[in-house]
């Protein structure tokens, strides 16, 4: 019964002989590194290394970030990478595309080959894309050229709002030049002149001379003659020294003003009154959207609707924007918490830097340069 | 079970201490690390055509190295100091911080010393090319055209640059053979960067008296400089294409060309070529009789060489009175 016991609690391993146990090591080990084996081949890019390559030409105007690393995308799926960037003797920029055969069929005379540059800030990558071909084409074979298009860049689309910006300076300049052909001092003396002007008027004799200009126009047409009493006063009332100064200052003010700067200005004036009548005139006949607005009934209630739900949303806005400055409120604190938990994280991220794996990927501090090349640059 | 569990643990922490290698740069003193990163930066502005940062950042580590008395850095930031003096036309500052690097190389037994002396044989060749002084320059240049084929380091394409230029400049018979070695020199070289293909056409472009062949060269040097945004080679080549239409009197094409290369010398800081551009446009003016132009030129002269740097940037806003 003990021994019965004892056999049972023995380990199968040990009931068998000793060269299988050394085959089925052996199988453990083996099947170790298939599967190694099989990991190592089995990822996407080692299996296009093994794979029988063919060689297409790309030709380009300007060399946008491509590199070895540059992507080739056809018809969606990442094939093939760049072997090798060359300029031509008429400077044209050639770039030699590996493809796996087995991509082959999908390119064909029809396909469209464009490079898609994203430089932005950091991200500086660009991908070439080949479309698939038609069946009925011909295949594009070994060593063919294929023109490369280029997508605009963030860089020249940019460029073309340059012109715009420019024009919007050309005008804040001519502004500033009208502004300057004002004088001030000649400016400021007229506006106190008026001011005393102004200042000298009695308002009791203006109220007498309008009561007697009222008089006079009311008796006017019945021929009962002026009464010449009331327009001495009027002439009295007028201070001969201040009329004097105010025609000179106005002779000033004249003088201050450059005609060729007036003129263009009503002419500008002449312009606008010109469009505006135009536009009044589309908006009585009931034209363009504010003339339509305003007779359309239909237009009128969705603006009205318009106008509530902007009114709604404003609502919400400042709702919105209330609790955001509470958030904003509660932001310090929490950035003084997360601190401590960044610096931990930024310890432990160079700390896994330095581990073998990770470590052999980063470059090399030796690899810095700090001389400058030797080529002379001088001449 | 808990006794594996700890046992397990230990071994794990155990190859993880294994895996893990301390960084020489968390060895080096943190004053080093500055010095070297300012080197770096330095380096980076000056391969972007920013000779003026790169002197700022060159000089604030020649500071910082001499203040904890490292020889191999002062060395490093004396010839690094050298070489932008140099490509901005301050030829008296480059030969004295090459005197300096000499003495300390001679003196102190520093890491990659002979590459060093190799390096600095260049920068005092091109200094003394600058200077006319060709026999000296020949003679620097030597021990590195002896080593060029076998070595076929950079070093060793510089020297042979240089010794092609002193050819052109003697009018040598043996210039052809020079720019053969230079073009050998550059297709053996794994990746010929694009400016010395550039400065390949400019050779040619000089040694080549067919004028129609010549502007060929001289155009696709320029575009290739223009790829690589590269500023000097940009202005020298505009330079050397105007003295060659002035020499063959196309004034109007010879003053284009010059009153390009004079904003770039001019946006480089470069009293002493923006100086010898002026001198030729004055007389490409004098001699097709554009008198106001002449003595605009005259005035720039002037300017140039009383106003400061800083104010430099003034004078080209003033376009009404460029020359």
């Amino acid at each position: 019964m003990r021994e019965k016991r004892l056999q049972v609690r023995t380990h199968y391993i040990h009931r068998i002989k000793y060269s299988t146990q050394e085959r089925l090591v052996g199988s453990f080990v083996l099947l170790a590194i298939i599967l190694l084996v099989w990991l190592l081949f089995s990822s996407g890019k080692s299996l296009i290394n093994f794979e029988e390559h063919y060689l297409l030409y790309g030709q380009l105007e300007t060399i946008q970030q491509i590199d070895e690393n540059t992507e080739i995308i056809i018809g969606g799926l990442s094939a093939g990478r760049i072997q090798a960037v060359k300029i031509t003797h008429d400077n044209h920029i050639i770039v030699v595309m590996e493809i796996p055969k087995r991509y082959k069929r999908l390119i064909r005379t029809d396909s469209i080959a464009r490079l898609n540059a994203f430089d932005l800030g950091m991200i500086n990558q660009s991908i070439i894309e080949i479309s698939v071909g038609s069946p009925k084409q011909a295949i594009l074979e070994d060593g063919h050229t294929i023109v490369i298009t280029e997508t605009a860049s963030i860089k020249n689309l940019l460029a073309k709002f340059v012109p715009s910006v420019e024009a919007l300076f050309a005008t804040i300049n001519r502004v500033n030049t009208l502004l300057s052909g004002i004088e001030q001092q000649k400016l400021e003396k007229t506006l106190n002149n008026i001011d005393s002007l102004v200042a000298a008027v009695d308002p009791a004799q203006i109220k007498s001379l309008l009561e007697n200009l009222h008089f006079i126009i009311n008796n006017a047409g019945d021929g009962i003659p002026v009464r010449i009493n009331s327009i001495d006063k009027i002439v009295s009332a007028i201070d001969l020294e201040k009329l004097r100064q105010t025609t000179n200052n106005i002779n000033l003010l004249i003088a201050a003003v450059n005609p060729d700067l007036i003129s263009a200005a009503m002419a500008n004036l002449h312009m606008t009154t010109n469009d505006i009548k135009v536009v009044i005139g589309q908006i009585k006949k009931g034209k363009g959207l504010v003339g339509r607005s305003i007779y359309d009934r239909k237009i009128e209630q969705n603006f009205v609707q318009t106008i509530s739900h902007l009114s709604h949303a404003t609502e919400q806005l400042d709702r919105l924007l209330s609790l955001l400055n509470k958030e904003m409120e509660n932001m310090p604190g929490l950035l003084n918490k997360i601190e401590p938990l960044i610096n931990e994280a930024d310890k432990t991220i160079k700390a896994t830097q330095k581990i073998w794996p990770i470590s052999s990927a980063i470059e090399k501090k030796g690899n810095k340069k700090i001389l400058i090349s030797a080529e002379p640059l001088n001449d | 079970m808990i006794r594996n569990t700890i046992v397990l643990f230990l071994m794990m922490s155990l190859l993880s201490c294994a895996m893990t290698s301390d960084t020489e740069e968390s060895q080096q003193p943190e004053r080093i690390r500055d010095a070297e990163n300012l080197l770096v930066r330095g380096v980076a502005d000056y391969s972007q055509s920013d000779y003026l940062q790169a002197g700022i950042f060159f000089t604030r580590a020649l500071h910082l190295y001499r203040s904890i008395d490292n020889p191999q850095g002062i060395v490093l930031s004396c010839i690094n100091l050298a070489k932008t003096s140099l490509v901005t036309g301050d030829i008296l500052r480059a030969e004295a911080f090459v005197d300096k690097a000499k003495s300390i190389l001679h003196s102190s037994l520093l890491l990659q010393r002979e590459h060093l002396i190799n390096y600095l044989a260049i920068v005092d060749s091109s200094i003394k090319i600058e200077k006319m002084e060709y026999h000296a320059a020949k003679e620097i240049l030597q021990p590195l055209l002896d080593t060029a084929y076998s070595k076929q380091s950079e070093i060793n394409i510089a020297a042979v640059q240089n010794r092609l230029r002193i050819a052109i400049e003697e009018q040598a018979s043996d210039a052809f053979v020079w720019m053969q070695s230079y073009s050998d020199l550059l297709q053996l070289s794994e990746s010929p960067r694009l400016n010395q293909n550039a400065r390949l056409l400019r050779f040619k472009a000089a040694l080549n008296d067919n004028v129609e062949e010549q502007n060929q060269n001289y155009n696709m040097a320029l575009n290739l400089y223009r790829q690589a945004a590269h500023r000097m080679g940009i202005a020298a080549t505009l330079e050397e294409w105007a003295q060659q239409q002035y020499e063959n009197q196309y004034y109007h094409a010879a003053a284009n060309k010059l009153r390009r290369a004079l904003f770039i010398r001019i946006e480089l800081k470069d009293r002493r070529n923006s100086q010898a551009i002026l001198v030729i446009l004055q007389k490409i003016y004098r001699q097709s009789g554009n008198r106001a132009k002449e003595k605009q030129s005259v005035l720039w002269l002037e300017q140039l060489s009383s106003v400061e740097f800083a104010q430099w940037n003034n004078l080209l806003g003033d376009y009404n009175n460029y020359p």
